[in-house]
């Protein structure tokens, strides 16, 4: 089991999260405007990746906040934890 | 002051379905663990709205902090997650602590009633932290878990509000009036090797 660090509650086991996917899909604006291809990407096709992947967690049975975390997919470190619509932090330079 | 439209009856979900009973092992006099309901306690679910922090400054101040409980009077403030904390008091009519609250905090926070939601189990006993590491994934040791603590958790799959009230010296429980009996079955059955005593 991983000891996920709420950004307000602190160290707690994952039982008490849920799992949000990957971080940083937008929902298209105009959705009638893309093609099956384009739409079906929004909704299925993730990255995947081997290594570090930004995610979305929620601290369902603690203080009911969502959050993103960086974790590698491999080991399952978490390296980062950033709050909602806040850049990466690879991206910010840190 | 506002009033309630209707005034909620507070009564125990455990009183229907289980009895007091006590076990103890062989040669104990005094049971290892100790479950009692908590009743007439008045609970309010108190939320701050986002755009109002500086005017809850002015009103409450800024002593209410990350999983702590703050006694404010007679009143126990648990912080219940960010913007929002759960007010617990004693001795009052159903529904008149969120008359209460809603005077100063209207337009500030909202104020929801919740006596009539959630049942309060009180647990203490000389073998409770190991009744409790069975069911709880916290670290609930005192040096860690101190007096004035308080946290959402899950204990058998069920959410549980658990904290240490400052002044006493056992664990609080909330959890939905619903889960109530299937909570004191789970602690019951974990508390069975230590000897228990349970009251409702």
């Amino acid at each position: 089991m991983l000891e996920i660090e709420c950004p307000w509650c602190g160290a707690c086991d994952q039982s008490e999260f849920s799992y949000g996917g990957e971080a940083h899909i937008a929902r298209p604006k105009t959705p009638a405007d893309l093609s099956d291809q384009e739409w079906g990407d929004y909704l299925f096709n993730r990255e995947n990746p081997k290594g570090w992947h930004r995610e979305q967690w929620c601290h369902t049975a603690g203080c009911r906040r969502w959050f993103n975390a960086v974790r590698d997919t491999v080991t399952c470190r978490i390296k980062a934890y950033y709050r909602m619509g806040a850049v990466p932090p690879e991206e910010d330079g840190r | 002051m506002t009033e309630l439209i209707f005034k909620p009856v507070i009564d125990s979900p455990l009183l229907r379905h289980l009895e007091d009973a006590q076990v103890l092992l062989p040669g104990q006099t005094v049971p290892g663990v100790v479950i009692k309901e908590i009743h007439g306690r008045s609970l309010a679910l108190v939320t701050r709205r986002q755009d109002m922090k500086s005017q809850w400054g002015e009103l409450i101040g800024s002593a209410l902090v990350t999983n702590t409980v703050v006694a404010r009077g007679a009143r126990n403030w648990h912080w219940y997650g960010p913007g929002s904390w759960l007010v617990c008091a004693s001795g009052l009519e159903a529904g008149d602590l969120a008359v209460e609250l809603e005077t100063p905090l209207g337009g500030v926070a909202s104020v929801v009633e919740l006596s009539h939601a959630r049942s309060i189990l009180s647990l203490s006993g000389p073998q409770v932290l190991s009744a409790l590491a069975k069911l709880c994934s916290l670290d609930l040791h005192p040096k860690i878990f101190v007096v004035g603590s308080c946290a959402n958790t899950t204990m058998h799959h069920m959410a549980v509000h658990i904290a240490r009230v400052p002044g006493r010296d056992d664990f609080e429980l909330h959890v939905m009036r619903g889960f109530a009996v299937s909570l004191c079955e789970a602690l019951i059955s974990a508390s069975t090797e230590y000897g228990y005593r349970f009251e409702c």
